[in-house]
This record gives C-alpha cells, structure tokens and sequence, in this order.
C-alpha cells in the first residue's frame, strides 16, 4: 500500500504533506500570509499564477525567499 | 542650501547622491528615520529564506519599505561563486520585480573582498539577461575596465573593507579609475565611516556614495544620515565649482601692490 503522505524539505525543515497538495495549499497548510515573497521549489522560481498548478511531490524541496534588510 | 545637479543611473534622473542600506539599524523605526533623514531615493536590500507568518511579523519590513517610495537596489551578499550570485539575482528580479542588482561576489571571507574573476562571470551572464548590473568591486582599474566593457553603466569599487570605516584607503586608484573611466558612473561602496570620507570621494569626482554601517551604527543614525547627506551634497558642489590645483609655494591672498611703505619687505 503506498503511502498519501509525503516528506518535503520546506525551508529547511522535513514537513509532512498529503499527496497531490499544491503549492497554493500547502502555503495555506503552513498559514503563510499573503504578502511578498517568491516560491522556489525544486530551485526553479514558481510565479503566483502557478500556485494551483504546481504540485509538491516526496523529497521535493520548497523555499520562501522574503525581503530582508542589507547593505 | 543649494543642491549639486541631477545624475543619472540607468535611465533613472536622480537628485540625492546618497545610496543608502537597510541593514543593522537598532529597530525599523531607527531606519525609517535614518533613510528619511538621509533624503537618498536607492536603498539596498537583500533576500534570504524565510517565512511570513502573522506570529513572526509577516513582511512588516516590505511594508516600510515600500511606504518610502525609493528605488530597490536588491544585493546578492553572501555569494561566493558566480552562480550563487546569478540565481540570487534573479530570485531578485522576481521577488523585488526590478532588474537592478548590486552584484557582490565574495572570494575572501576575512575581509569580504570581492572576487573579480567571478565578478566578471555573473556580470557577463546578468547583462545578457537584461539585468543592470552595479558591481561591488575592488578598485583594480583593469577591472573595472573589463566589467565597463561588459556593458556596466555603474561601478561600485570599495573605499575599504565592508563594515572597517576606515574610509578610502587607497585614494590614489580611486582617482586613477574616475580619470581612466570619464564616462562610467562611480560610486564608493563600502569601507566609507566619516562623513568626512565621503566628502573625499565626492570631491576625486566620485558620483555617489553607497553606506549603511556608518549611518546604522552611529548614536544617533538619522542625524548622522543627515551628515552624510550635506557632507555629499557639498563634496559633489566642491568638484562641480573646481577644486584649486594645489601648489608648493605660498601666495598671499590679500594684494600686495601699495602697501605703505613700513609693510614693504624689499629685498
């Protein structure tokens, strides 16, 4: 029987999601506010138009790149 | 007060000539007050992993910063190879949807000098995707020659190690590279602690001034953002009223012609 659960790496934490969770979900899932930041999954950019389509899979790695202060 | 005239950086009309960071001030209302006192229209900014959440502050800080209506220039700190550097720059592009980058590749963490082999190599690719590359840069003036041969309008050569204020250490290249490089805007970035400094620079001919550090880490930031802000102001005057060449001799400025005949030193 497999499994309908998959690991992800989110930010560099081992985060359990459901099969065929989309990246529009699983921001909800985490309580991600809407704000300004970019999906990076898989190191490929996923634009906002993108959240329902793409799907996070078993081992895929999912970041949020945020604005943070510099110099 | 009379303000030094309008510049240009990539298409974009300018007044301040102050670049100014977002980085290391004690609380972001200590920055908000430290960039409105500075007056400057670019503020740097950079981009790291990190999720917003309503029980860690969200993206309060996108909302200052967009409240100051400046232009982004996005870095790429903390790369150290030429394709760390081109994938933070086009995370960049995306999340602050500007194709301007202050392109810093790093090749030595003791003292975060920039590495221009790979310096080169990002810039090369950047410029190829459209992007408008201001380098980090030693002031090595062949160098800066090649990244201007890239295609870079602007260059960032260092006046001292990141964070040092030790202000510019090498004054003699800094001018080389504003006498060798005439059409090429220039701008200190880094090592500037002085308001003082940046007067220095301004007056070789220097077109702006990038800092952070030595505003943030001041006692009192927005003043001292205040400083910097008339001390570039009267630097770039200075270099646009032309500086007196120096000379070796004294000249006495009060006229010499009939003096009364006691203050007649003959000889």
């Amino acid at each position: 029987m497999t499994s309908n659960v998959n690991t992800i790496n989110f930010n560099g934490d081992k985060v359990a999601v459901e099969s065929d969770t989309n990246v529009s979900q699983f921001l909800q899932q985490q309580e991600i506010i809407d704000g300004r930041f970019v999906v990076v999954l898989n190191d490929e950019i996923v634009p906002k138009s993108e959240y329902k389509e793409a799907t996070v899979s078993n081992g895929d790695v999912l970041e949020i790149m945020s604005p943070i202060t510099g110099g | 007060m009379q303000h030094a005239s309008t510049w240009q950086v990539y298409g974009q009309t300018l007044q301040s000539r102050l670049f100014i960071g977002t980085a290391l001030y004690s609380s972001p209302q200590v920055m908000m007050d430290a960039i409105k006192a500075s007056g400057s229209q670019v503020i740097t900014l950079s981009l790291r992993r990190q999720t917003p959440t309503k029980s860690n502050s969200g993206d309060q800080f996108w909302q200052l910063v967009q409240s100051l209506d400046c232009h982004l220039l996005p870095n790429t700190a903390g790369c150290y190879s030429a394709k760390e550097a081109v994938k933070t720059a086009r995370l960049a592009r995306e999340l602050f949807q500007t194709d301007w980058v202050k392109l810093e590749v790093l090749g030595d963490s003791y003292n975060l000098q920039p590495d221009p082999f790979a310096l080169l190599e990002a810039t090369k690719t950047l410029i190829a995707e459209g992007f408008k590359v201001f380098p980090y840069c030693t002031d090595d003036l062949v160098l800066c020659q090649k990244l201007a041969d890239l295609g870079c309008e602007v260059l960032m050569p260092w006046g001292a190690p990141i964070g040092t204020g030790k202000g510019l250490i090498n004054p003699y290249a800094l001018k080389t590279l504003r006498e060798r490089l005439p059409e090429i805007t220039l701008l200190v970035d880094a090592g500037i602690g002085k308001p003082s400094d940046a007067v220095q620079a301004m007056e070789l001919g220097y077109d702006g001034i990038l800092l952070n550090t030595a505003v943030a880490e001041a006692l009192e930031p927005a003043q001292m953002a205040t400083a910097f802000s008339q001390a570039i102001n009267a630097g770039r005057l200075a270099y646009e009223a032309g500086v007196m060449p120096e000379r070796q001799h004294a000249k006495p400025s009060t006229p010499t012609l009939e003096q009364p005949i006691w203050q007649q030193h003959g000889g």
